[in-house]
């Protein structure tokens, strides 16, 4: 992490480490320490390398740098999975540091098992002789053979658990072994054991387990046992679970249990997530498990809760009040808000720092007495809401605006029925003309060209912009030339969908992008998307003008869902 | 402004002095030299001083353009990011990916100073250029880039590669 400042010692003496040689005999050194690479600090790397004397500047600085900068180097390849192995493959000192950023979300999503069979087959080298021993002992003998030991013990690595995906994973490996599956039941223990052993070691061992997922669907959650989510058992977990700084949980079965395990060690929470199935039935029990988890919690900065269609909604919302000025950002999804008491909606007043508001996809909004609540959040900077299947509440959009008079992020979103999709109500436009001049992005439904004429001339720093065009077919020649012509020159990504194809004049779009590449490089136009739109010479033309036809990673929508909305892996 | 240690100019703008692990004296506008924090930190831990501040580690030349860096960059407001901001290694400005034009020598050095100093957009800039050297490139053009000797023994290659296999399937 960069914000530990080096000493003064500590650079020079790598750089003369770089200079003077220092000769290890021993090209196992890679192996000297308990067999592996030594990850946790650069110090020893000089001691398991030999050095050429004759090299030049640049290869000792390249060869020998601390491992803090490899890590921002390293930092750029996000889920370039290639370049990262790579690296990991050019040396020894590269290896150590990018083998531990290769591992830290390993498991890839079910579907493709293949490569998380492999990843698992490695974790399960990893495990200690006497939890080897316990396993023989429960009947799971066709461990790998011990003589052969990892590089590393990539478990340490490990950022983020998924219970599902370790389930499904060990049962996958399991299936693959000689025995396979001899009874369902039996196989379950067998999943069950495994799998507890594999956790224990990562408790015990980890080096960087920050994010705990138990969001496991209700098939599988019936065959687990419930000894599996008591992590108070496990030993090491006291020691590695304060660390956890993301968790989401899910399902009525292991909640209970889950969050009262977790409310009395995990404290010191920034992300938490709690998903409820919508259609099952809740006891009273549940939600006050969960109520300890949040109120547990010193410094929650993100709160997510999604699908949650019960008469208790209110107990599990009251309680954000004890950590009300730390939070950040709240989402709600699939929510039916219709008991909402007022001691709930007075916690969510309570919380003044917000700076995200993401409300999506849920019931009876109109319970929220929101235009109370919108005046509340004076530092909002991103607002996101998806109204469906309810409508706009003009009002509360209205005064979202009006309150914060500094939102950079404004997103009304139609994604599904485009029949319902409606115009942009004026009250909200006039809304966005009078205190929309910080919008970076902004995404509304249909507008008229005025109206888009408007918004183009009061946001002179807009990034993004995101809009549907009415009538159908849908001609957008105009709208392209007033693009051209009146765009702040921030403007980077425009997406326009139509209600039908959209439908346009190929000198039209020549002249807009004409128009825009007098810009300077520094502000260019960088993507344009329009719905439904296929066409090979467009492709071209697109290809000519360096444009782009689908949303580049580093898009502003991106950064924002980044910083503000969680996620750290 | 980088000035050479006879011209000390007097402006309005309050000056700082800072020498180079060589000696060589540098005046540099407070403004400019507390780009970097830990300068930042060290003149609000001393207060006023005429006092030149060392840096052992920075040598003149990769002083002078640390401070070429952040006289360009004077009056950006330099967003702290947080480590879980994800980084992508496009969108360099102009200037920049200009400054970033020296040789390999002289770019980790800047890394390291931009480390030292602790700048962190100089040392995103510097990183992220590094960065783009790598991207795509073969374990062998990576090595041959940077002129890295491989110090693995087969068997250990052969070992990394097999461990880390599933990597491929990405």
């Amino acid at each position: 992490m960069y914000t530990k400042r080096r000493k003064i010692d500590d650079v020079s003496s790598f750089k003369s480490n770089a200079q003077n040689p220092i000769d290890v005999n021993d090209i196992n050194g890679i192996k000297n320490h308990s067999n592996r690479i030594d990850t946790n600090n650069h110090h020893h790397d000089t001691q398991n390398h030999t050095i050429d004397n004759n090299q030049s500047k640049s290869e000792s600085l390249a060869f020998s740098l601390p491992t803090e900068i490899f890590k921002e180097i390293f930092a750029n390849f996000d889920n370039n999975y290639q370049t990262l192995l790579a690296c990991a493959l050019v040396n020894r000192q590269w290896c150590k540091n990018a083998v531990p950023i290769l591992w830290r979300v390993p498991f890839k999503k079910p579907g493709s098992a293949s490569s998380s069979t492999k990843v698992f087959e490695m974790f399960v080298r990893c495990l200690s002789p006497k939890a080897r021993a316990r396993l023989i002992a429960e009947g799971i003998d066709e461990l790998p053979k011990p003589e052969y030991q990892p590089t590393f013990r990539y478990l340490n690595f490990l950022a983020c658990l998924d219970f599902q995906l370790l389930w499904e994973t060990t049962h996958e490996w399991l299936v693959r072994r000689p025995k396979g599956i001899v009874s369902m039941d039996a196989h379950i223990v067998r999943v069950a054991h495994l799998s507890r052993e594999i956790c224990t070691c990562i408790f015990r061992s980890s080096e960087c387990l920050e994010q705990l997922v138990v969001s496991m669907d209700s098939s599988q959650l019936s065959r687990v046992p419930e000894a599996n989510f008591v992590f108070t058992f496990f030993p090491g977990a006291v020691n590695c679970l304060p660390g956890i700084k993301e968790l989401q949980v899910c399902g009525d079965y292991c909640l209970p249990i889950l969050c009262k395990t977790l409310s009395q060690i995990c404290q010191q929470l920034v992300t938490l997530r709690i998903d409820a199935p919508p259609e099952t039935s809740s006891s009273l029990s549940q939600e006050e498990t969960s109520i300890n988890l949040i109120r547990a919690q010193k410094n929650l900065k993100h709160f997510q809760l999604y699908g949650h269609n019960k008469s208790t909604l209110s107990l599990l919302l009251t309680p954000i009040s004890t950590c009300a000025h730390s939070l950040e950002s709240l989402k709600f999804q699939n929510i039916n808000f219709t008991s909402i008491s007022r001691k709930a909606i007075s916690s969510l007043c309570s919380c003044v720092n917000l700076i995200a508001l993401e409300i999506t996809k849920c019931r009876s909004i109109s319970s929220l007495d929101l235009f109370e609540i919108a005046q509340k959040f004076t530092k909002l900077l991103y607002f996101s809401f998806n109204p469906y299947p309810s409508s706009i509440p003009e009002e509360f959009a209205k005064s979202i605006l009006t309150t914060s008079q500094q939102i950079e992020f404004f997103s009304l979103k139609y994604s599904i029925q485009i029949n319902e999709i409606t115009r942009l109500s004026n009250l909200i436009f006039q809304a966005i003309i009078a205190y929309g001049s910080k919008l970076l992005f902004l995404e509304l439904p249909i507008l008229d060209e005025t109206q888009i004429t408007q918004i183009l001339l009061t946001c002179p720093r807009l990034e993004e912009f995101l809009f549907w065009v009415p009538d159908s077919p849908t001609r957008v020649d105009q709208h392209l030339r007033n693009l051209g012509n009146m765009s702040p020159p921030s403007l980077k990504h425009i997406c326009i969908n139509g209600l039908k194809s959209i439908q346009f004049e190929v000198d039209s779009l020549i002249a807009f992008l004409d128009s825009d590449t007098r810009k300077s490089q520094k502000h260019r136009l960088t993507t344009i998307i329009m719905h439904d739109y296929e066409n090979l010479e467009l492709a071209a033309i697109f290809k000519q003008y360096g444009v782009n036809d689908k949303y580049p990673e580093d898009r502003i929508a991106r950064k924002f869902i980044i910083i503000i909305m969680t996620q750290f892996l | 402004m980088a000035t050479g240690s006879t011209s000390t100019n007097i402006s309005e703008l309050k000056k700082i002095k800072l020498t180079s692990s060589e000696g060589t004296e540098f005046v540099v506008d407070k403004d400019v030299g507390e780009k970097s924090i830990l300068l930042k930190n060290m003149l609000e831990d001393v207060g006023e001083n005429d006092m030149a501040i060392p840096l052992p580690n920075v040598t003149g030349p990769i002083l002078t353009k640390v401070i070429e860096y952040c006289t360009h960059h004077r009056d950006d407001f330099f967003i702290s990011q947080d480590d879980d901001n994800k980084k992508t290694s496009d969108d360099i400005d102009e200037w920049d990916s200009e400054f970033c034009k020296v040789d390999q020598g002289t770019l980790f050095e800047l890394i390291l100073a931009a480390n030292y100093l602790d700048i962190k957009p100089l040392l995103d800039l510097t990183c992220k250029t590094v960065a783009n050297m790598i991207k795509g490139k073969s374990p062998e053009e990576i090595r041959k880039t940077f002129n890295i000797a491989n110090d693995f023994t087969p068997e250990e290659e052969i070992q990394v590669k097999r461990e880390n296999e599933w990597c491929e399937e990405r």
